[in-house]
């Protein structure tokens, strides 16, 4: 299988002009960002997912994109190489989808487990040799894989221009769907130092604590990409509570990075955004660019100077006038607070 | 134990005290102002920022609309602390209310802070919040900051004061939440006219990262030279607001005198927490094991250390 798939790359990338985005003349300044809105559909084989993301990664290279990035569960399409698991799971939720393949008391995970030599090897070769063809960092969105300890994680590989593998992500907090899937959350903030910036990864859920992305911008990132599959209708004050908010609390650049479509009973919408601080959009909205559409595939291409950011952050350090002292005094206190008081869930009532 | 009721009725009173010749508003006329735009039968109101400092200012008999920081200096208004409680515990007792206090200056242990009290039905102080965050106005009345937190009670909820700068902060709202907080309140000012986005940066962020109610109000008119503006609101998760953009209920006379009134449902609030419960998936083990490092560097690269 990585065989026919590099087979298909090489015959299609020699198309291609052979001079990478990152060749000389790139600015570290100024970075061009193509985030692919993509469509859940299951693939047949290998080589139909290799397709798939080598057409939608022309599409970001060919508008100048330097970094290319994927949405959580990019390599969820691979359950199609289950046999019949596109019948299977056409009337159903995952879970029951499980339940049918493997039998009552199977979870997601096990699945996921169980493919995970091909899933890897195909979502691993596929985007190592189309960064490597493009000469472009490629985000590649979240895999389930099983790591050393057996458990299985939500993962993003982060491959550079080489076509090596930069680093992982692990997903650190999981949606309650995903903790009854059998996933496991990390228990690390990677910091991914590139030619395109320093990046941080939060994954979707992950953007939801402030905790994440001020952890992220004390260790000097600038560029936040969130990998996202949300199961719910688009609403756009909903969606700007994640990640546009964590980007007004640091002063960053946040690229939101949306799967769409309907699969196995879940409806996934949003839109693929670009983020930045109020005072960097003119319309003080804090948000730079935004996909036409919460349900189609589309491919959203925005440069981010970086200059700017830290021209604003010069003038207006988010971090200058925090009450670190009271930080430090209280909040982990509170966090003991509650954690002995939620035994039987938390109240407000 | 108090009783709680699983419904109330809470007001954000945005107002300045000075009417646009100059002379001040009565008292009385605040109540029956009040009394009048609340719809009756308040359980919480809240009063913005620096209510209380224009209330101390006015005891001098100063015009707090000219008056300058270096004259207030020499007032000791951390001192007129008499009529100040005087017309909170009037308005708590009168509309049999509890009332979350405009901000006031407050001397302890010689420090000076701003202020916010919470004065139940009786016209008790059930409580006080000192500013964590204080901004550059509040450095030159020599305020100091305050490092700690405490939620109030009363029989309208549990209160964590978000006052002014403090309501941009997500560590105050975690740290209140995480204590047993199910409304927030803000007294706060703005002077500037502030788009919707730079709004939902302050508590409404805060209401939705804690999925609890939040109560934000403005002052507005002329306070020390300077001229507020602002939209008080009342700001629910977007689960459960009527139009999913959390702002349950806005002014629509921003800048100007308005009271504005709607009922939290806590049965409601409950439902919408257990519906998506986000506490459920905070990785508490790897935020205590990395915050407070990640603390020491921002103060680093922040020059403060």
């Amino acid at each position: 299988m990585p065989q026919a798939i590099s087979s298909f790359i090489k015959t299609h990338g020699s198309q291609m002009s052979g001079k990478s985005p990152l060749s000389a003349g790139l600015s570290y300044d100024v970075v061009t960002v193509g985030a692919v809105q993509m469509q859940m559909e299951l693939v047949r084989n290998g080589t139909h997912y290799a397709k798939k993301v080598f057409e939608l990664t022309r599409k970001a290279v060919e508008q100048g994109s330097q970094l290319v990035v994927f949405p959580e569960d990019s390599a969820t399409p691979l359950l199609g190489l289950i046999p019949g698991m596109e019948k299977i799971i056409k009337n159903r939720d995952i879970s029951s989808a499980v339940n049918q393949l493997a039998g009552d008391g199977a979870r997601v995970a096990d699945i996921f487990r169980a493919i995970a030599p091909a899933a890897k090897s195909i979502y691993v070769t596929t985007y190592s040799q189309i960064a490597k063809c493009f000469g472009v960092y490629i985000i590649a969105g979240s895999i389930f894989l099983p790591d050393d300890d057996g458990k299985v994680y939500n993962q993003c590989y982060v491959f550079g221009p080489e076509g090596e593998v930069v680093g992982i992500q692990k997903k650190l907090n999981l949606f309650q769907m995903e903790s009854g899937w059998g996933l496991c959350p990390g228990c690390k903030h990677e910091i991914f130092e590139t030619r395109v910036g320093r990046i941080g990864i939060p994954i979707c859920m992950d953007v939801t604590y402030f905790e994440t992305c001020r952890i992220l911008a004390s260790e000097g990132v600038e560029l936040l990409i969130m990998p996202a599959a949300n199961p719910e209708v688009y609403h756009q004050w909903e969606q700007l509570r994640g990640l546009w908010a964590r980007v007004q609390e640091n002063y960053l650049y946040g690229v939101q990075c949306c799967m769409v479509g309907d699969f196995a009973g879940l409806q996934l919408r949003g839109h693929t955004s670009f983020y930045a601080p109020l005072d960097m959009t003119d319309d003080r909205s804090g948000i730079l660019k935004t996909s036409e559409t919460p349900d189609m595939e589309e491919v959203v291409v925005y440069s981010l100077d970086y200059s700017k950011l830290r021209k604003l952050r010069e003038k207006q350090n988010p971090f200058a006038k925090l009450n670190y002292e009271l930080f430090r005094r209280s909040l982990l206190k509170a966090y003991d607070i509650y954690l002995s008081k939620s035994a039987g869930g938390r109240s407000v009532l | 134990m108090i009783h709680r009721p699983t419904n109330i009725a809470a007001c954000a009173i945005q107002l300045g005290l000075i009417r646009p010749d100059g002379l001040r508003i009565e008292l009385s006329e605040e109540i029956k102002y009040i009394k009048e735009n609340s719809g009756g039968n308040v359980d919480l109101l809240v009063f913005p920022e620096y209510h209380g400092l224009l209330l101390q200012l006015l005891a001098t008999g100063n015009d707090p609309r000219t008056t300058g920081v270096p004259e207030i200096l020499d007032l000791n208004l951390h001192k007129k602390m008499d009529d100040l409680f005087s017309f909170y515990a009037e308005i708590a007792l009168s509309l049999k209310t509890n009332v979350v206090t405009g901000s006031y200056l407050l001397e302890k242990k010689d420090r000076r802070y701003m202020s916010v009290g919470i004065f139940d039905r009786k016209g008790n102080l059930a409580g006080y919040q000192n500013k964590t965050h204080t901004n550059d106005f509040d450095s030159r009345l020599g305020v100091s900051r305050g490092i700690d937190l405490s939620v109030i009670e009363c029989d309208a909820g549990r209160i964590g004061v978000m006052m002014g700068e403090d309501r941009f902060i997500p560590e105050v709202s975690r740290d209140l939440s995480l204590r047993g907080t199910n409304i927030f309140v803000s007294p706060c000012s703005s002077n500037i006219r502030m788009n919707v986005f730079q709004q939902a940066c302050g508590l409404w962020r805060q209401v939705q990262s804690e999925q609890i109610y939040g109560i934000e109000s403005y002052l507005v008119g002329t306070l020390l030279n300077s001229t507020y503006y602002g939209s008080s609101a009342i700001i629910f998760p977007v689960e459960i607001s009527h139009d999913r953009s959390g702002f349950q209920r806005i002014s629509d006379h921003a800048g100007l005198n308005q009271v504005i009134r709607e009922e939290l449902d806590f049965i409601k609030l409950q439902g919408n927490i257990e519906a998506y419960p986000i506490y459920f998936s905070l990785n508490f083990d790897l935020y205590r094991s990395k915050l407070m490092g990640a603390y020491e560097k921002l103060e680093k690269f922040s020059g403060l250390d």
